[in-house]
Order: structure tokens, then C-alpha cells, then sequence
């Protein structure tokens, strides 16, 4: 290794910034889940009884479910039995205004930079704060309100706008599908619903921040966005876990549906606490989030920036049911210390002129493993399907390993597919040359890291994309080593 | 005498589109004879292009009204190999790549192709690379071009005059020359236009569209077209081409007084 | 084997099928088989070879060793001066000890080489060929079948320090179009030091023929191996080839062509293994798909930790020509160290309209030129073929190709460019 290396590799461990705990009162369910627990949660939520009908049946089919296997990720098993299911800060009544919100959580999403002041408000972003499963306030309501736009928790939702919720839920993700899909369905506590009416464009960007902080608790977050014809919406999702001894268990649902000449641009940008430096005490990620182009010409994007989380298994997808309908995934993943990542995307082909692009940045670092596993299945109805793959992976430090497994099946036969894959590492003279210009190691390293990714900073929503590049570089000065 | 026209077109319509949603020929009227030379201009999006295409038969495309005859046959009818054994040539303005196929193996295929549509035998290996030596030479292209790769690493230049070369080699009745100067800096544009020259003939008719004033300083046309909006707004000589040089197309698109 | 067997025979054997036994046919839940069902073929009895019919035999090439319904033919035998520099045997010729010693070195007892066990454990006919010196002439082994059965062919090709050899393996089926047959072949190669080997194979089985093979390699410091698959006709055809870069300085290219047409199943899967410093791989594959016909691509790339320096591409282009065609394809890449280059490419797609246009425009019909498109698509992987075995291929190629296709430039005189 050069000496310029050697530097960089000198300058370990930033640290994780957002790890430390917030001192407030929870009130957490005692861990382990069986139908009572399903119960209690709905109870405390005064769900209506279908709601809790829809929870049951997803329980009973869970049950006889077994935990998927195949993934290239190895981790000691979970015990779902002590985890606990819920838990929710004790507000006492209902909040509409950041003034009402208990300081010390707010204290808390300020130390973390998440914008839940005033300050953002002026950067004309609706913020709908989740704190340990249940949101915390919800800003903006009028002005969305006045465009015709919903966007409130996911509990206000079943209790204010029931029939949407029970039209779409479990329409694109069915409780059915996966593991994973079934434990959340039957026990998540909250996330966020939105809903844009026809030919609306959102006014504004929506965001949601989560955190899990009790030690323990699963967090189980469900979000459904359904946009109507000719609508648009963006939605920006962040989120960040302390740090805890103990790995702690995230099994999120997120559906969206577009219909005709409907988009949904979907960006998240993920900073879990990945671990220490030997794997220990992360979060296990287990996402399933699919989007349905159920309408003509509808289009669906997935952005995401990942760079924490000591398991990762997600697979953004988009079924391309309706005709000249379009989706697309835009990833960087970092993988540093000993994380893993099984994830990439699906894309399903189903209508006619159906067009799909995936491009998959992937920097692996430190003894992190990654893998990229993405599918691209053209049905045999899928006439003139078009889709353009490109995954790269940059591997950082000799112990890094990435793979990359695509799956293309094509059913008919005018489709046209391209896929590429390169991978490689930053070398010695590109480091050389950078510095003969008179940047140091460590600026150098992001100079080529950002362009290594610049194809997918660029599809994120300007708020996010600096923050995006802000968290590479923190992630990547503790990843050279 | 009246001789049949070598092209006639009639109110044609075309548009463009999947479903044929776009019109971009609005009804469009010319008769060609043989031995004439008429040039095409018009500005961008005009349709230009457009008719050179549909006239060979290049897909895409949706006729949807009017006519278009070649020789007294019915022109759209027809598969596009079937046109060019008629007689109709097109020079792409973007002459496609084909790797993998030699020039010449190419070149030989067509003419043989050519041949046997008329009940003729076909070119022996001699025979052919008389012809292919002898034209090569009238349109002064570097013979080695014809080991290559059809325009696989062709410049520009070499890319039209291979065009030329097959228009030589393949002897048309109609030749539409698509934009031919499009590209080519001075010199190569002479030497391709010396090449069309030299394929003039009273048996032969050509229809150059183009753009810019400049080629037709060397391909000197007898009547000259200008294409506005899908439709043939004025129709002059030779020097329709010096006025539209200096006033541009937009003094055609005031209404003219009746 | 008809020869009685010794009790180191029966072991070797005997082992083999009980390790068949336990393994059982692979499924399509096994990764590397998912799109290749074997279900069709499980009703077959696995130790009963073809009983040869009498049908006129196509012209051979030589020199040549040649296996009739898996069964050494030696009367068709044709070494030409064979001279120490090429040592040419039937594994008939062997007694057991010998056997157990000269294959299996290279075999692994996984679920997906379950057949490679059944190979063994049911043996028909093989050779062993082994190369010392540098002007081996091309050997061809030639596999005829002519009737309904179970073959199980295996073959065993070393290369001892710096020698050279090109081999030509050929399937050909011979039978009834509604004869049920499975062709079971390994394939194992040892390239030594600094050994040069040109390896290309034929699949031209019966319309009911098919055909499952492994070919395992295993190359030393210095050495190249190239391979070049031609896959033109069987009912269901899957080839899996593993190359084990185990010395620094090894080589290898790994190429083929498909053709797919009726309702024919091509499966190619590939594994190349950059197991040291300094390795470098290469595959190009194409396939060309027509009536109802699938076409699979596997092709896995592996990197060990410590191969430094290792350089591998790997590039899959499919062409549809029909409606039916199906195709799958899934090139994975598996780094574990980060000093390597490593690029993959994987297209799908049909004939280009514009190309097509083109050559319609200057008079060529739809059908020639749709045959010149597709000659122009195979002869790109073509030119990878070993030089010396190059016109072989070619010929093959045209013929199947059929019209007016010719995959060779030709100057029209007769020179070649």
C-alpha cells in the first residue's frame, strides 16, 4: 500500500455521530409477540376492528412462515421472542406545532441535524417525525390540506381516512408476500400515509425521520403513498439508530401506487448505526418496498443513499403493470467495518413499452461485504420492454469483497436489454494525481468516491443531496481502514 | 409527347408516431421526370427528410392520405427491396454501421440481388470486381474502403461517398440523396458531388434535399422546392436558392398576396 | 464396462453411485440448475447405453478416436504417426488401479455435478489423452449416438509442461428423431506449466437427443487454455465448464455460440476461479434464438481473496429472432479483493430495424438480409475460435446458418483480406 494510503487508512474511526440515547419516558410492551401483543397494539392505537382483523390474519400466516435463509448475509439468529413490539414517548395529548413537542426528543432530532425546526420549515419541507414507532407531529397540514394533499401518520389515516387505507393497503405488498411482510403487517406501529389527488402536483417535498432508541424494540414502520392520476409527489425518508450493545430489528413496509401519468419519486437516505468495528450492535434491516405502476405511463423512482445498518436486505421493486409505464433505482451503498448488504432491486415487466433503468453504485470498505442482487423479469406480455443496468462496485482496502448477481429473464422476445458491471478499486496513481494537484488524501478519496457516485447524487432531491455527500465522506473517513 | 413521369406524388400525407399521431407531410404535390435534377429545402422538422424516408420505405412511418407512383406503379405498396429493384436509391444522411459484414461481400450481395429481381445471371467473382474497380475509380473513393466493414469506422466523408458508390454500382432510376452534404466540410463535399455528377443521366433522375445553399453549388439543380410546415410552399429555379441564402425561410411563411 | 471388474473397480464405482444415490438428479431449486429442469429425463435408465443401429456414418475428421453409443470404436481408430509426443488410450484399456488413478482429480461431490457421479459410477467409454511435446496435430474425438439410451463419455486430457494441443470433441446423434437419448459427458483437463491447449467442442445431437456435460479445468503457472462451445442442436442441451486458475500467469477464454431453434433449451453455465496473483480470463458468448427456443446464460467470475491483479471480462449477447424465443441470463461477479479489474456485460435484443432497412434498401430481400444480420452477430465470437480449428467451426456454422449466411469475409477473388 502507498504512503498516501497509509494516511488515509491512519485516520480511523470518526466515530458514529448519532449514537447516544435519549432519556425518555417509554411506554414499551414487554418483548415477545403472540396474538395478545397483535391485540394490545391495536388496542392502544383504538384501531377500528378491521383494522385489527387485517393484523390478525397477517399474524396467523406469519406463524406459519419460516425466516428466509438464502441471503449471502450471515448473522446469529433472531430471537423474535425478545424483542419488544412497541413503543411510543408518552405525549399526553395530541400535537399539532413543534411547540408542543416534548424538548428533549426535540433536543434530540436537533442533535442529530434533522430538520424539526422552525428553520426547515421555511425550506418549505412537511416533516412528519416518527420517535420509536409512532409520529411525533406533523407540520404543514394546512397548506397540503389546500392543494388537496393528505399526508399524516399512519394511524391518523386508518382513523380519518379509512376507506383509502383499506383500498390500498396490502395491494402491492400483500401480507403474504414475505416474512418479513406478513410480522410487519400483523404488528407495525405506525409511518406515514399520503395520498395526492388527481392532477396535483405536492407542493412540497414530504419527509418523515425515524429513530429507533429503546433499547430492544423492533421497529415496525408501514408507509403507503398513492398518487392519482397525473399527480406527483416526492418523498424524502431518513433515518438514524443510536448506538446499543444489542442488534436491533427493522422490518419496514413501504407500497406505492402510481396511476395514469401519476410519478412517485421515492429518496432515502439511511444511517443506521452499523455496528462497532467488530460487527457488534447494529440494526438488522429487513425492507420490503415495492411500487405498483398501476397506471398508463406512470413512473416510479427509488433513490437511495446507504451507509449504515449492520444487515441490510432490501430489494426495492417496481411492477410495471401499466403500459409505457416506467420505473427506475438509483443506489450507493457503503459497506464498511464488518457490515453486510444483500440488496439491489426488482424490476417486473408486465405492460407494453415498459422501460426500466437501474444504475447500483457500490463502496466496499474495511472487511464490509455487499452484494448486488437484481432482477429483471420481462413477462411474456411485456412487449418492447427496454432496460438499461449498470452496477459498479469500488472496493476500498484489500479485505473488501462485493458481488453482484443479476437474475435476467425474458419471456418475450422483443425486449431489449443492456446490463454492465465493472468493479474496481482507487489506485495508487489516481490518489498520486489528485495530490500532485494539491488535494490531500482524504479530499482526494472523496473527490473520486462522489464521482464514482455522482450518476445517483444526482437523481436525489437537492435537500438530500448534500446531506447524502456529507454522510459518504463522515462514513468513508471512518471506512479507510 | 407526354412520357410518363418517373415520379409522381399526389396529396401525400404522412405522419409519424406510434399510432401515426404526428403529421409532419400536411399534403404534399411533385412530379419528377426523368433526367431532372430537383433539390428539396426547408428548414428544420420541415419533413424533408421525412419524404426522402417514405419513399424508400423506411419504417416508422404512417402514410395517411394522398399517393405516391414510381414509373406508373404504385410506390407504397411495395416492400423496400422491392423499390430498390424498381429503381428508387436512397443515400442516408446517416449511413448505417454494420460490423461484421464486409464492404464489398455487401456490395456484391446487392447488385446480385439487383440482378436476379430482372431474370439476370449473377456477377461472377471477375465480373464484379471489374464493375467494383470501375466505379470506385469514377467516385474517387480509396479502394481499400471496400475491405472494411460497411462504414464501420468510416469518417464522415467516406461514409457518403460509400453511398455514391453503391448508387454507381447499383445504377438507379431515382436517386434520393438525404442531406448528403450534411457533415462533410469543402472538400469533401465536392468530391461527393463530383460523384453525383458523374451519375447525372437523361435515363436518371435524382431529387437532392438539403438544408444549405452551398451543395447545390455543385449539384446544380433544375427546379428547386422549398418544404415549409409538410407542404411545398414555392417552387423556382436556381435562384430560389441564392434568395432563401440571404432572407432565410421566413420571408416564405408571410402569407403571399394572391 | 463389460470387462470383469477387481474389487478397486467396484469401490470406484460402487462409491460414485452412492454418492447418485444421495444426491439424486439436480432440481431447479439448486441456483446453477434453476433454469434447466431435468424432470424429462428422470424416467431414463441411467446404466443402459444405446444399442447401436446400423446407419451410414458421416465423413470423420482425423486424427481422430472415435465412440460409438459411448463404446470405443477401434476399428475407426486414426492416429495417424503417433509418436511419444501424444499419448492416446481408451479408459477401456485400463485395469481399475490405473483408472482410479487417472480420473476424478478434478471432480467435486457437490448437489450440481450429481450427474458427474452418475458418470462414473455407470462409465461407457472414455479416453485419456495426454500431450508432451509442441506439434501435436489437432485430435478430434468423435461421439456418434445412434439410438435410444444412456451414454455416459468421459474424457481426460492432460498437458504436461510446455506442450501444446488442440482437440476437437464432437457430438453427433445418429438417431431416430424420436429417440430418447442422454449424452452424460465429463471433461477433465489438466494444463501443466506452461501448456498450451485449444480446446473446441460440437453439439449436434438427435432431435431427441440431449446432452449434460462438465468440463473442469485446471490450469498451472504460465499456462492458456481457450475453449470455444458450438451449440447447434439438441433437444435440451446444458454445458457447464469450470476453470480453475491455479497458477500465476494462467490464462484462460472461454467462448461459444448458441443456436437455438423448435423447441431446443441451451444452457450454458460457466465458473471461472481466479484462484492466484496475476490471472486473466476472458468469455464472449452469443447465442441466436429462433422459433420456440431458450436460451440460458450463467457465467459466475470468482476472485480469492489474495488474487491480485487478476483481470477478467466476460461479455453475453443474446439475439431473438422469434416471437417464441426466450432467453435468461445471469452474470455474477464474486470479489473478494480489491486490486482486480473486472467488467461484465450482458445484452438481449434482435435484429437492428435500421441495419435490416439498409440492407433492404439496396435490394436485398428480408430473408438475406436477416441472415447476413444474424451471420454478421455470430461471426464477432466466431473470430475467438482457435485459429487451427477456425475453418471447422465455420463450415458448421454456415451450413446451419443456411442461404446465403456466409460467416467468412471473402475477398471475391479468393484472397483473404
Amino acid at each position: 500500500m502507498s504512503a498516501a494510503l497509509e494516511t488515509v487508512h491512519e485516520r480511523i474511526g470518526k466515530g458514529y455521530e448519532a449514537g447516544f440515547v435519549t432519556d425518555v419516558e417509554s411506554d414499551t410492551l414487554a418483548p415477545g409477540l403472540d396474538e395478545s401483543v397483535v391485540r394490545r397494539i391495536s388496542q392502544k392505537k383504538n384501531e377500528p376492528q378491521w383494522m385489527l382483523d387485517y393484523r390478525l390474519k397477517a399474524f396467523r400466516a406469519w406463524l406459519a412462515m419460516t425466516e428466509p435463509t438464502w441471503a449471502h448475509v450471515s448473522y446469529p439468529a433472531i430471537d423474535f421472542q425478545a424483542v419488544s413490539y412497541y413503543s411510543a414517548p408518552k405525549p399526553k395529548k395530541k400535537l399539532t406545532s413543534l411547540d408542543e413537542v416534548d424538548p428533549e426528543i426535540l433536543k434530540t432530532y436537533s442533535r442529530l441535524g434533522i430538520p424539526l425546526h422552525e428553520q426547515k420549515l421555511l425550506q418549505n419541507v412537511a416533516i412528519d417525525a416518527v420517535f420509536d414507532s409512532v409520529s411525533v407531529v406533523t407540520t404543514f397540514k394546512e397548506k397540503l390540506a389546500e392543494a388537496g394533499v393528505i399526508f399524516c401518520s399512519f394511524s391518523e389515516a386508518v382513523k380519518e381516512h379509512p376507506d383509502l387505507v383499506q383500498k390500498y393497503l396490502g395491494s402491492v405488498v400483500p401480507h403474504t408476500d414475505n416474512y418479513y411482510a406478513a410480522l410487519n403487517a400483523a404488528v407495525f406501529s405506525d409511518g406515514s400515509f399520503v395520498y395526492i389527488p388527481k392532477n396535483t402536483r405536492c407542493p412540497m417535498e414530504l419527509s418523515t425521520y425515524f429513530r429507533i432508541n429503546a433499547k430492544g424494540t423492533g421497529q415496525f414502520e408501514r408507509t403507503l403513498i398513492v398518487a392519482e392520476d397525473g399527480a406527483y409527489v416526492s418523498y424524502l425518508e431518513g433515518c438514524t439508530a443510536p448506538q446499543r450493545d444489542e442488534n436491533q430489528l427493522h422490518a419496514a413496509v413501504v407500497e406505492l401506487v402510481a396511476m395514469d401519468s401519476a410519478e412517485i419519486k421515492y429518496s432515502t437516505v439511511q444511517n443506521w448505526y452499523p455496528g462497532d468495528a467488530n460487527g457488534k450492535g447494529g440494526v438488522y434491516n429487513f425492507v420490503t418496498k415495492r411500487g405498483l405502476c398501476k397506471g398508463r405511463r406512470s413512473k416510479i423512482s427509488w433513490t437511495q443513499v446507504e451507509t449504515g445498518s449492520a444487515i441490510t436486505w432490501k430489494y426495492p421493486s417496481c411492477i410495471l403493470q401499466g403500459d409505457e409505464s416506467v420505473g427506475e433505482f438509483y443506489s450507493v451503498a457503503l459497506t464498511n467495518n464488518r457490515q453486510q448488504a444483500d440488496t439491489g432491486t426488482k424490476m417486473i415487466h408486465i405492460g407494453k413499452d415498459t422501460r426500466s433503468t437501474i444504475v447500483s453504485k457500490g463502496i466496499s470498505a474495511g472487511h464490509g461485504r455487499q452484494t448486488y442482487r437484481g432482477a429483471v423479469k420481462i413477462l411474456k406480455s411485456a412487449t418492447n420492454a427496454r432496460n438499461h443496468t449498470q452496477c459498479d462496485s469500488l472496493l476500498i482496502g484489500s479485505h473488501a469483497v462485493a458481488d453482484t448477481v443479476p437474475y435476467i429473464e425474458v419471456k418475450n422476445a422483443s425486449a431489449v436489454l443492456e446490463h454492465e458491471a465493472t468493479t474496481s478499486k482507487i489506485s495508487d496513481d489516481q490518489l498520486f494525481y489528485c495530490q500532485s494537484r494539491g488535494l490531500d488524501p482524504e479530499n482526494a478519496v472523496s473527490l473520486i468516491v462522489n464521482g464514482f457516485c455522482r450518476e445517483v447524487f444526482r437523481e436525489l432531491p437537492m435537500e438530500f443531496a448534500v446531506e447524502a455527500q456529507k454522510l459518504l465522506e463522515i462514513s468513508l473517513e471512518g471506512a479507510i481502514g | 409527347m407526354t412520357t410518363t413521369p418517373l415520379l409522381e406524388i399526389s396529396d401525400l400525407q404522412v405522419a409519424v408516431g406510434d399510432q401515426g399521431e404526428t403529421p409532419i407531410l400536411k399534403g404534399l404535390t411533385l412530379t419528377v421526370n426523368a433526367g431532372e435534377v430537383h433539390a428539396i429545402m426547408g428548414p428544420n422538422g420541415s419533413g424533408k427528410s421525412t419524404l426522402a424516408h417514405v419513399l424508400a420505405g423506411r419504417p416508422g412511418y404512417t402514410v395517411t392520405g394522398g399517393s405516391a407512383h414510381f414509373m406508373g406503379q404504385d410506390l407504397l405498396a411495395m416492400d423496400a427491396h422491392e423499390r430498390a429493384h424498381a429503381g428508387v436509391f436512397l443515400a442516408f444522411q446517416y449511413p448505417v454501421e454494420i460490423p461484421g459484414v464486409q464492404n464489398r461481400y455487401f456490395l456484391r450481395a446487392a447488385m446480385n440481388a439487383h440482378r436476379k429481381a430482372k431474370g439476370l445471371p449473377e456477377l461472377d467473382a471477375v465480373q464484379f470486381l471489374k464493375a467494383l474497380k470501375e466505379k470506385t475509380a469514377m467516385v474517387k473513393m480509396d479502394p481499400e474502403l471496400t475491405k472494411r466493414e460497411v462504414n464501420h469506422g468510416f469518417s464522415g466523408g467516406e461514409k457518403k461517398r460509400n453511398e455514391i458508390l453503391q448508387m454507381a454500382l447499383l445504377e438507379p432510376k431515382l436517386a434520393l440523396l438525404d442531406e448528403t452534404d450534411s457533415g462533410l466540410d469543402i472538400d469533401a463535399l465536392k468530391a461527393v458531388s463530383d460523384g453525383v455528377n458523374a451519375l447525372r443521366s437523361p435515363d436518371r433522375a435524382m431529387v437532392v434535399v438539403t438544408h444549405y445553399q452551398r451543395l447545390l453549388d455543385h449539384i446544380v439543380p433544375d427546379v428547386i422546392h422549398v418544404l415549409m410546415d409538410g407542404r411545398i410552399v414555392k417552387t423556382g429555379g436556381r435562384d430560389l436558392a441564392l434568395v432563401l441564402e440571404r432572407q432565410g425561410y421566413d420571408f416564405l411563411r408571410e402569407p403571399v398576396a394572391a | 464396462m463389460q470387462e470383469p471388474m477387481t474389487d478397486a473397480g467396484w469401490g470406484l464405482r460402487m462409491a460414485a453411485a452412492a454418492r447418485f444415490e444421495a444426491l439424486g438428479w439436480p432440481t431447479t431449486k439448486l441456483e446453477s440448475w434453476h433454469w434447466f429442469s431435468t424432470r424429462a429425463l428422470e424416467d431414463l435408465d441411467l446404466s443402459t447405453p444405446p444399442e447401436t443401429r446400423n446407419v451410414p456414418l458421416p465423413d470423420l475428421p482425423s486424427p481422430r478416436v472415435v465412440f460409438i453409443d459411448g463404446r470405443f470404436a477401434p476399428h475407426l481408430l486414426s492416429l495417424g504417426e503417433n509418436t511419444d509426443a501424444l499419448h492416446v488410450r481408451a479408459l477401456s484399456d485400463y485395469d481399475d488401479e490405473t483408472l482410479a488413478s487417472v480420473v476424478s482429480r478434478l471432480t467435486q461431490d457437490t448437489a450440481d455435478g450429481a450427474l458427474e457421479q452418475a458418470n462414473l459410477a455407470f462409465l461407457t467409454g472414455g479416453v485419456h489423452i495426454v500431450a508432451r511435446g509442441t506439434s501435436n496435430p489437432t485430435l478430434h474425438i468423435v461421439h456418434l449416438t445412434t439410438n435410444a439410451g444412456v451414454v455416459h463419455a468421459r474424457t481426460v486430457i492432460e498437458l504436461e509442461r510446455h506442450s501444446s494441443l488442440a482437440v476437437m470433441d464432437h457430438h453427433i446423434g445418429l438417431a431416430e428423431p424420436d429417440a430418447r437419448y442422454l449424452h452424460n459427458l465429463v471433461t477433465e483437463v489438466h494444463v501443466g506449466p506452461g501448456a498450451q491447449l485449444s480446446y473446441a467442442k460440437q453439439i449436434s445431437e438427435s432431435a431427441s437427443g440431449s446432452h449434460i456435460e462438465s468440463l473442469i479445468a485446471r490450469l498451472d503457472r504460465d499456462s492458456r487454455f481457450s475453449s470455444f462451445s458450438l451449440s447447434l442442436a439438441a433437444e435440451r442441451a446444458r454445458t457447464a465448464i469450470i476453470v480453475q486458475l491455479a497458477g500465476p500467469g494462467a490464462e484462460c477464454s472461454v467462448d461459444g455460440l448458441y443456436l437455438g431453434e423448435g423447441k431446443s433449451q441451451l444452457d450454458h453455465t460457466t465458473e471461472v476461479r481466479h484462484l492466484v496473483p496475476h490471472t486473466t480470463s476472458s468469455e464472449t458468448w452469443a447465442g441466436v434464438l429462433d422459433g420456440r427456443s431458450t436460451g440460458t446464460f450463467q457465467g459466475v467470475i470468482k476472485i480469492a481473496p489474495h488474487a491480485i491483479k487478476s483481470a477478467t471480462r466476460q461479455l453475453t449477447r443474446t439475439l431473438l429472432l422469434s416471437e417464441g424465443a426466450q432467453a435468461n441470463a445471469k452474470p455474477e461477479l464474486h470479489i473478494d479483493c480489491d486490486d482486480v479489474t473486472a467488467t461484465h456485460g450482458a445484452s438481449i435484443g434482435q435484429l437492428d430495424p435500421l441495419q435490416q432497412f439498409y440492407l433492404e434498401s439496396r435490394g436485398i430481400p428480408r430473408d438475406d438480409a436477416r441472415r447476413m444480420l444474424v451471420a454478421a452477430f455470430v461471426r464477432q465470437v466466431l473470430a475467438l475460435a482457435p485459429a487451427t480449428l477456425m475453418p471447422i467451426l465455420k463450415a458448421l456454422v454456415e451450413a446451419r446458418l443456411g442461404g446465403e449466411a456466409r460467416v467468412e469475409d471473402d475477398d471475391a477473388n479468393g484472397e483473404s483480406p
